[in-house]
């Protein structure tokens, strides 16, 4: 069996910043009771949890322009390690932040679900 | 709205022609401390019909600006008796009686202590080049706008005046048609709040573009009476060259909440998360060893990666913002594009397949064709940012690693050679569009990377999966909060032997599922949280070291370390030396 893992990586990427960027409320789908997300200096368990740190985060229009995405098989599980650098475009603000992200994606039945997420600002204006 | 940090600058402008007008000279008052600056100058005006202008306090000096003729008449009064004591006066340096003492660095000194407030935090540069004491020392140039060396000077000395806390400046009425003449403001005044260049004659954006970006605190300018100012675009212009920029010639031009908000986003940066202690240490002594062996000998490196371990490498080529710092702009990438896997650019399902390497061989064509680097760790730990964390499903853990390295040599396997072989060579396979590597400049450049470690059968680590993401250079991964404790991270001497980290294992530790051995086997040492902060993370993973290594209490491995400069093998060599000596409580 050999998982298609860049088309996924793609395709996850697409979907989860398309959804992070026009409702971020909705990004719970996407996370289980034992993810984890680690962003900065906080660690969040838990779908509930994840998804009320993202909604709270201080601003109202965002926008994910990813530069850089590679994906590889984390174990011979399927699930896949996806690797992303890109540009935050917060509300009207000109200057992007630059980030970088890791996401754990664990096989579930024919779909995947965020097993882990590491978010990081690479430097901050 | 409180708005401004200024005074009326009609006011100001009116002032310093005053000052112009009566062509004052400093004089300098000790000898004064048992009362106030205000009964000085009132006992100074009743006995001598003086008054002393401008005045400010300088220690336990009182600088003043009177006439040259007052000036000569305050000198006899000096050793007249005031408050208990006898008060000294003098003409400062550089006065009228000594003009061809050239001691232009005291003139500067006088003229910015003078129009410093130090209440508001103002430095009023209002008309300057009309000061007085200026044009009488012939420093004052005609013409603002050529070339002027007077004003870079003033900076400098006001760079080396710790007592001048400037928040907000005033260079209004100084005939600027731009700010070249005052450019070198911005360095001598980065924080700067408050500016105001208003009654000048600016009237192109092009002649404020020097300073883009470069107060990057300033969150109000006065530009009025400028040419500018009625220019369409005046303010979308300000906003772009001033990145914090709020008030705008009085009027609010940004909300400053969210502008907070948008730079304190997401959160206060971290350098490094551990998903547990345990964690913390083997994972930064796997990093510090993987990395002296990447810049040393990456072949030495291979042991740690099996027939099923994979590499890919991708190049983020997009240059950075203009807001970051010391940023690379014009970055080369010529020998890391031909194993570029980038999904996001490369549509060839066969080139991103080719481009996943698997297996040492495979993954060492492209170490080897890497240029040679040096990563700084050891002399630049802050410069560096870790992750790690578990990975139970296969008893692993999760490395990410952000930061720089310099490009010192080109690679160790020169492409051209291998190109130039048969059509079938291996080099070919992966040189798509790529002929030779004649001249690629060597540069800085930052990095990601993210590893999965599991362990070997022989209690070591094997990297599963690792993936480099090479950026142009910026700064640095981790931006420092205001005033860390510095700490010298000079103690940690690693050897290059990959092994050493993880196979320490305490035997103890090693039943318990879901655990690397030796990962997170260890008690941590406890110390009072106002020692811990005082402790960088590579201090804390020496202690740790230490104490695993010597069994001695959190006090006595602090003592050792402290004694041995944090120098581990001196640390473990003078325990040896005084082991027999240390009472029995020193030990856990």
């Amino acid at each position: 069996m050999s998982v298609d893992f860049s088309s996924l990586a793609q395709q996850f990427t697409e979907f989860y910043y398309n959804q992070f960027d026009s409702d971020r409320t909705q990004l719970g789908n996407l996370y289980r009771e034992q993810s984890m997300l680690t962003f900065e200096t906080t660690q969040l368990q838990g779908a509930k949890d994840i998804v009320e740190k993202l909604v709270s985060l201080p601003f109202q229009k965002v926008a994910h322009r990813i530069t850089t995405l590679d994906a590889q098989p984390a174990s011979p599980n399927g699930d896949v390690l996806v690797m992303i650098t890109g540009d935050l475009l917060i509300d009207e603000e000109q200057n992007p932040q630059r980030f970088s992200q890791v996401f754990h994606l664990m096989p579930e039945g024919s779909s995947y679900y965020v097993y882990n997420d590491i978010f990081r600002l690479n430097y901050s204006a | 709205m409180q708005v401004s940090g200024f005074g009326n600058v009609n006011q100001i402008g009116a002032l310093a022609q005053q000052n112009q007008l009566d062509n004052l000279v400093s004089v300098s008052i000790r000898g004064w401390t048992n009362a106030t600056q205000q009964d000085l100058l009132n006992f100074i005006s009743r006995k001598t019909r003086i008054s002393v202008r401008n005045s400010v306090v300088q220690g336990d000096t009182i600088v003043g600006y009177v006439t040259p003729q007052e000036a000569d008449q305050l000198v006899k009064f000096s050793g007249y008796r005031f408050a208990g004591n006898s008060l000294k006066i003098h003409k400062a340096a550089g006065g009228n009686t000594n003009p061809n003492t050239n001691d232009t660095i005291t003139v500067l000194r006088n003229v910015l202590l003078r129009r410093y407030n130090v209440q508001t935090r103002m430095l009023d540069l209002g008309n300057l080049f009309n000061d007085p004491e200026l044009v009488q020392r012939g420093m004052a140039p005609k013409n603002v706008n050529t070339q002027s060396k007077m004003f870079p000077a003033m900076m400098k000395v006001a760079s080396k005046e710790p007592s001048m806390v400037v928040e907000s400046i005033n260079l209004s009425d100084n005939n600027l048609r731009d700010v070249n003449g005052v450019t070198t403001l911005a360095q001598t005044f980065p924080h700067l709040k408050n500016l105001c260049i208003a009654n000048n004659s600016i009237s192109r954006f092009h002649s404020l573009e020097v300073w883009k970006n470069k107060f990057k605190e300033l969150r109000e300018l006065l530009m009025m009476n400028n040419p500018i100012t009625s220019d369409r675009l005046y303010r979308t212009e300000m906003l772009r060259i001033f990145p914090k920029l709020v008030i705008l010639d009085n009027v609010v031009v940004r909300d400053e909440q969210k502008l907070l908000s948008i730079y304190s986003l997401p959160v206060q940066q971290t350098q490094f998360f551990f998903e547990d202690n345990g964690l913390a240490s083997s994972s930064t002594d796997f990093i510090t060893n993987f990395l002296n062996l990447w810049d040393s000998n990456r072949m030495q490196l291979m042991g740690l990666y099996t027939p099923q371990s994979q590499f890919s490498l991708s190049v983020d080529s997009s240059v950075p913002a203009a807001t970051v710092p010391n940023a690379q702009t014009t970055p080369t990438f010529g020998h890391y594009l031909p194993f570029s896997r980038n999904i996001s650019k490369i549509s060839s399902d066969k080139t991103i397949q080719e481009r996943l390497r698997i297996g040492p061989e495979a993954i060492y064509e492209v170490f080897g064709s890497l240029p040679m680097t040096k990563h700084f760790l050891q002399e630049q730990p802050d410069a560096y940012s870790v992750q790690a964390w578990t990975f139970p499903q296969v008893q692993g853990f999760v490395i990410t690693l952000h930061g720089h390295f310099d490009e010192t040599a080109k690679p160790e396997i020169d492409k051209s050679k291998t190109s130039q072989g048969s059509s079938a060579s291996r080099g070919r396979r992966y040189n798509h569009g790529f002929t030779s590597t004649p001249n690629i400049k060597l540069s800085q450049k930052s990095f990601d990377r993210t590893m999965v470690l599991v362990p070997s059968p022989n209690g070591s680590v094997i990297i599963a999966s690792d993936s480099l993401t090479i950026r142009p250079f910026c700064d640095s991964a981790w931006s420092k909060p205001p005033s860390p404790p510095h700490l010298q991270a000079q103690s940690v001497q690693h050897q290059p032997q990959m092994n050493v980290p993880l196979s320490q294992t305490p035997p103890n530790t090693s039943s318990i599922p879901g655990q690397i051995p030796g990962v997170l086997g260890s008690t941590p040492l406890q110390f009072s949280p106002e020692v811990q902060a005082k402790l960088s993370p590579v201090q804390l993973e020496l202690l740790q070291k230490l104490h695993l290594e010597t069994k001695l209490n959190a006090e006595y491995t602090y003592m050792l370390a402290e004694q041995s400069l944090w120098n581990y093998d001196n640390a473990i060599q003078g325990f040896r030396n005084s082991a027999n000596n240390l009472p029995r409580e020193a030990f856990i």
